[in-house]
Parts: C-alpha cells; structure tokens; sequence
C-alpha cells in the first residue's frame, strides 16, 4: 500500500492548488449556468422577439394600442437615443427589431392617405423581422378595418379609443395549438444545463490534478528508486490507478454536491439520477484520459497547454458549449471520438425522456458504455506508454 | 548594441515554446474551435421558407378562402423575396403527423370546424405560424363584430380587407450586417494581444536581477539598462504583432472571418492592441515582487476577466457590461482591442476606431511610465 499512500501524501502537500483549481472551475459551470439561454420548453409558448419601439409621433389610441399589442407579442426593450446606441442593441442582438413610428404617422394613418410608412430596422431578411413585420401589420390591418368601416373621423378620440379595445379584443382570439412534442419533467430540466457544462470543468481539473501528482512518480530519480524496489510494476500502476479513482470520486462528488443546490428536491429524480450517473461514467472516462496524459505530459507549463487545448477542444465540438443540434455533420462525426460526445447526447437522450422504460433509456446506457469503453481504451494506451518508457530505459 | 540585444531577444524569444503557444498556438487552436463550432451557426437568423403541412379534410377542402389565403403567402413570386410558407398537403393525420415527427415541417394545420395547429416545438416558426392562423380568426370575430354593430357596413368589409396596404417601410443600413459571431473573434483577438504580456513580464524579468540569472549578468555589463531594456521590449512587440498577425491572417483567410477591408486600420489596431499588451505585462512583471508563477497568474485571470468583458464566452456580455457600466469601454483594454475592430466592421464613421485606438495607444504609455517608475536606478546591494 505504500504507493497508494504516497499518492495521498501528495495530493495533501498539493491541496491547496487543486483546491484552488476545482472551486475555479465549479464556478465556471455555475457562471456558465448562469449566463446559459434556457432550452426548448415542454409545451407552446409563443416566441418573443426583442422589439425596441422609437416613437416620434405624438401619442394617440392607435400608437398607443401599437404599443401595447406589441408588448404583448415581444419582449420591449429600452429606446436607446442614438443613432449609434440603436446599432450597438441591433448588433449584439439586444434589439432584433427597432420600430421608429415617425412623427404625423397617426394622423397620416386615421386620414386614410397611408403615404407614411413605419420604419422598421432589423437583420436583413431575418425571421424574427418577418415575424415582427407580420404582427405590425396585422394590428394596423384590424385597426384600419375598423376606422374605414365604422367611417372613424380622425379627430374622435373617444371613438378610436374604443376601436383601440375592440382590436384589443380581437387580436386575443387565438388558434387551438396540439402539442405532440415530448412532454419533459422540469426538474431535468433545469439541471441538466449545469450537468451539460460539466465536462469542461471535469476535464480540465482531472487533467491538471493527475498530471500534477503524476509527475512526481515520473520524476527520473524516483522512478529509478522505485524501478529497483521488489514491489511489481504492475502493482505500482494499479496503486496510482487506485489513487486516482479516489480522487476522480472526490471531484465528481463535489459537483454532483453543488448540483444538488440547482436540483434541490429533484435531485430523487429517477431522470437527475442518470445524469449523475452519467457523470460519474464521464469521470472514469476523463480520468483515464488524465491517466494517460499523466505519462506522456513531462513539464508543468507543458500540463497547462494539454488540460487547455484538450478542455475547450472537446467541449467545443462535441456539444458542450454549442448545443450538439446545432453542430455541423463533420464536426459531429469527429467529436464522435471523444467521449464527452457521448456524454452530451446521453444528456440529450435523458432531457427528452418521457417515461424511463427500458426502450426509452436504452440509447442513454449505450452512451456510458461507449464512455467507459473509451476509459478503457485510454487506459490501455497508458499502460502501454507506461510499458514502454520502461524498456526504453530511464 | 540596441540592434545587438534586440536581436538575441528575438531570438530567445521565439526559442521559448511556452511562450509562443500561449502567444500564437493558442489563440489560433481556440480559433479554429470556434470555427468549428460556430460553422453552422450564421449568428443572424437568415429567414428561410417556413416548411407547413395541410391536413387535406373536408373542412378544408369546402373552406376556399383560407385555401387563396394561404395559397397567396406561399406564392413564389412574392416581391418580398422568400415566401412566407411551403406548403405540403396530407391525405392523412397520420401522414401530417409523421412528417412532422420526422422534421420536414415545423408544423401543420388540420381544419375541422375551426383551425387546429400541430406543432411538436416551440419556436420562432411555429409562432408566425400561429400568428398567420390567428388572424383568420380575429379577422372574422373583427368582421362579425362590426356587422352586428352596423349591418350596413357588411358590404364594405370585404373591399377593405382586400386593400393590401404596405404600412411598414425597412431601412436599409449601408455598412455590413450585424452579425454578433464576429464578437468571439475579435475579443479572441483581444485575448491573444492580452496574452503578449507574457511577453512584457518575460521582458520585465530578464533584465531584474533579482529575478533571474540573465538579469543579474545583464546588470554586470556597463550598459545603459534602459536601452537594453527597450530593445528587448521592441522585440517582444515585435514577436507579438507578428502573431497577431498571423492570428487575424488565419481567421480571415483560412476561417473566413469579415473584418471588413480597410487593411490599414487592421493593421494599426492590431499594432496598438500588442503594444497594450505587452506593456500590460511588463506593468505587472515590474510591480509584482513575486515569482514567475504568481506572475503569470495574475496575467492569466486579468486578461481572462477582461477578454469575458469584450464576449470572448458570450458576446452579449461585452454590449451588457459597457451598458450598465459605460467606464468599461474605455478602461478595458480587451474591450478596447474587440471594439476597433467591430467599429471597423459596423461602422462607417471612425470616430470610435480612432477613440478605441487613442486610449490603446495611452495604456501603453500610462503602463510604460510606471513600469519606468518602479525599475529606474534599481540597485541591489547583495542578491
């Protein structure tokens, strides 16, 4: 047992940096939560664009009814004053639509002349202007049907407040919506986007955590000492194997203890269950990964560049930071290599579950063994890179 | 002896792996990244036909009106360019419904008595959908509620529901579209000029003594420190502007990232983005007392923070940061850096380039004076 507790001897002399780096990346995952949009919903709810509303004109029923149906059918957002500001909030998405309601646009309108036009500002050709310029329409389309039909004059206000309600009222008819999507529990729901950006903290804290105490046993004179002890080679490999269980344990069990803060009650929640399982298996996969790493990885500065390149480089093609729907074929075909492809769509799988029969989780247990297969494989590597360095003399 | 050490830090700079991997290696594997990621991703909604399914009922098939409406949206021809609908039509419930489960449309439309909409998601397409189907409905209530108020006007309605009025009038802005994906890549730039000051601690520590060997040699010679000490920094920037240069070759040409094409101010705000960076890194070389590690560290979560700050994670942060905290557009100089180039893409006006570009250009020298602060006449009496 003496390899198994010098492994624990350095890992108490190191706590500190690991510490350091496992509560950096949990809160990384935290952040990401945080900051993350919110995925499909379980039944309809309609989609609401950002709209910002410049209005120039003066205020009347009908820019006032505009207004309000508009707040209704999208999401307002603050009238920003400049020419550049209105930009700014068009670029970075926080206006997909600015609507400028020019000055004598009401009048115009209510005159029956129509020789002003709205001015509407959006991402060339985008589906949430076609969206925004169909609802606009529409309201001016009822408005007016009413003005021209009841004979309105311009100047009645009582009169256009009332068409104002009526349209109101009218616009609230609404067509009977059949929902045949899956039908999700929420408490998957709102857990699963912290287990869906686990893996980067994962990888990243294995990688360096191993590396860094791995390192010690590769180190040239103790390797020799060790070399010349009567312990087996085979026993000392499956000591620091065993260590590192511990350890992967240990970090998939301080996530899994800050998830339980997203989950809550939840958390006996036969669908967050599998996702903690499901973690549990991408632990294992990591960890030998790390495993592996740990031999081949010789400097400090050398760990740091491997756990970057390897965190990111997965989490960005296999899903993990951009949703795996969203990922082109080839991309997908070459994150079918790593395992937190795998991961990811077990996570996926679990979202959509409905009832967990046999049939519906099936594909989610082929993704933890095709991860474990992957431990395996890493595993094997590093042995044999392990093997090698040996013959190949120290 | 400045063309001396400027070469012999060029040299052992560019030999020193760590270095040139977070300084180039890097930020081109995270570019590459998120071309790979982001390759589906055209980061504007492009709106595309909207594919519908019509379940073929009698309903239906009695109901010609709501076939010439709907006929009229999906025409082709249509001037606004795509047409709003595809249509398909069904036999079958069945057939809609598999259709729809296998993803060939966003949804269907079964008429009985009223309008049914199937849908299986929740989204931008199944709301104009919903929207279209709507208004069939609150055109008839808004019809029948007029007649019942004045049955006189019943015959008007329909010449002025047919009157097809255009109420809504699209600015078309002259400068490239928005496109908020460009915001990873330019704070991906500002990211690796952040990352020169790698550099600039590099530098900063190889001429103090107490820091490393070189340092204590160079202090040996009878030479004037500044001079030593400003080639070496020229040299840095050089080695930084040169991968940053390769950094935005790759993007444009290999990853096909717009920057727009004014080569000039690219190449000026990638030249001020390295000079901030490197002094950035001498700054904090010269102020920490501590060693490499804890240097480095320093580096590494500032520039972090700040690149965050300019959407390196998620773009919107860097317009939600300089919104609610406008100081951040002038005193981040990641920000700074990411903004050049989107004034240089968004913008027609060079204001804001020349403004983002003025304040790099100040950090640089505001940081170069303190580090000149702290290491001018350093002397050490015993190392």
């Amino acid at each position: 047992m003496q390899v198994f507790n010098v492994y624990f001897k350095i890992i108490k002399r190191n706590f500190l940096t690991l510490m350091i780096y496992i509560i950096v990346f949990i809160f990384f995952i935290v952040l990401f939560v945080m900051t993350g949009n919110s995925q499909p919903t379980a039944n309809f709810s309609e989609w609401k664009s950002r709209v910002m509303i410049v209005n120039q004109d003066t205020e009347s029923p009908l820019t006032a009814g505009l207004n309000d149906y508009l707040a209704s059918k999208a999401t307002l957002v603050k009238t920003a004053h400049t020419k550049d500001a209105i930009s700014d909030a068009l670029f970075y998405n926080d206006a997909e639509y600015v609507l400028t309601i020019p000055n004598g646009f009401s009048a115009d309108f209510l005159s029956g002349t129509h020789s002003m036009a709205l001015d509407e500002q959006s991402v060339p050709n985008s589906t949430a202007g076609m969206q925004m310029n169909l609802v606009v329409q529409k309201y001016l389309d009822m408005f007016r049907l009413y003005v021209e039909a009841d004979h309105v004059s311009p100047n009645d206000t009582a009169a256009l407040r009332q068409i104002a309600d009526q349209v109101k009222s009218d616009l609230k008819k609404s067509t009977d919506v059949v929902w045949t999507g899956a039908v999700q529990t929420k408490a998957v729901d709102s857990i699963a986007s912290y287990y869906s950006y686990l893996p980067y903290s994962m990888i990243s804290i294995m990688i360096i955590a191993v590396a860094n105490i791995m390192q010690v046993f590769t180190k040239r004179d103790l390797k020799m000492r060790i070399q010349c002890s009567p312990t087996r080679a085979t026993k000392i490999n499956l000591h620091l194997l065993l260590g590192n269980v511990c350890l992967a344990l240990v970090v998939w069990f301080l996530m899994v203890l800050v998830s339980v803060y997203f989950a809550g009650d939840s958390i006996f929640d036969k669908g967050v269950l599998l996702l903690i399982a499901n973690a549990f298996v991408l632990s294992i996969a990591t960890l030998s990964m790390s495993f592996m790493f740990g031999y081949l990885v010789k400097s400090r500065g050398a760990q740091q560049s491997i756990a970057n390149v390897c965190a990111l480089g997965m989490c960005f093609v296999s899903g993990v930071f951009v949703p795996q729907y969203l990922l082109g074929d080839t991309v997908k075909q070459i994150a079918s290599f790593t395992p937190t492809y795998w991961y990811v769509s077990a996570i996926d799988n679990i979202r959509s579950i409905s009832t967990f029969s046999w049939a519906n989780t099936k594909q989610v247990y082929m993704s933890m063994l095709i991860q474990l297969g992957f431990a395996a494989a890493f595993l094997v590597i590093a042995l044999l890179i392990g093997r090698q360095r040996k013959k190949a003399g120290v | 002896m400045f063309w001396h050490n400027f070469s012999y830090s060029l040299k052992s700079n560019v030999r020193d792996k760590q270095l040139i991997f977070w300084t180039l290696a890097f930020p081109v594997i995270l570019g590459s990244l998120f071309g790979l990621a982001f390759s589906n991703l055209s980061g504007t909604d492009v709106f595309d036909t909207i594919q519908i399914g019509v379940v073929n009922t009698q309903a239906y098939q009695a109901d010609t009106a709501f076939q010439t409406t709907l006929a009229a949206v999906s025409k082709s021809d249509n001037t606004a360019g795509d047409p709003l609908f595809a249509v398909t039509q069904y036999a079958s419930l069945e057939e809609a419904t598999k259709a729809l489960t296998d993803g060939n449309i966003s949804g269907y439309i079964m008429e009985d008595s009223t309008l049914h909409l199937y849908i299986r998601s929740s989204g931008l397409n199944q709301t104009i959908m919903k929207e279209f189907t709507d208004w069939y409905l609150q055109a008839s209530s808004a019809v029948s509620s007029i007649v019942a108020q004045n049955p006189s006007s019943a015959s008007e309605i329909s010449g002025i529901l047919s009157k097809n009025i255009t109420y809504i009038s699209e600015t078309k802005s002259n400068t490239n579209a928005p496109n908020d994906m460009l915001t990873y890549y330019y704070a991906l730039i500002a990211m690796a000029c952040m990352y020169g000051s790698f550099l600039g601690m590099k530098q900063v520590m190889t001429v103090q003594a107490n820091q490393t060997p070189t340092g204590a040699r160079i202090h040996l010679a009878p030479l004037n420190k500044l001079k030593i000490f400003a080639s070496s920094l020229c040299a840095a920037t050089l080695i930084q502007y040169i991968s940053i240069l390769i950094l935005i070759g790759y993007l444009a040409f290999v990853l096909k990232i717009d920057f727009g094409n004014q080569l000039g101010y690219i190449l000026l705000a990638s030249f001020a983005g390295c000079c901030t960076g490197v002094s950035f890194g001498a700054m904090v070389g010269a102020l920490s007392k501590k060693g490499e590690g804890v240097k480095t560290g320093i580096i590494i979560s500032l520039s972090m923070l700040m690149s965050f700050l300019a959407g390196l994670m998620v773009a919107q942060v860097k317009y939600e940061a300089v919104k609610s905290l406008p100081i951040l557009a002038y005193i981040n100089p990641a920000n700074l850096i990411a903004d050049s180039f989107y004034a240089l893409y968004y913008y027609n006006t060079y204001g804001r380039f020349f403004t983002n570009v003025g304040f790099l250009f100040g950090f640089s020298l505001l940081f170069y004076f303190i580090v000149f602060l702290v290491m001018r006449r350093q002397n050490y009496a015993s190392l």
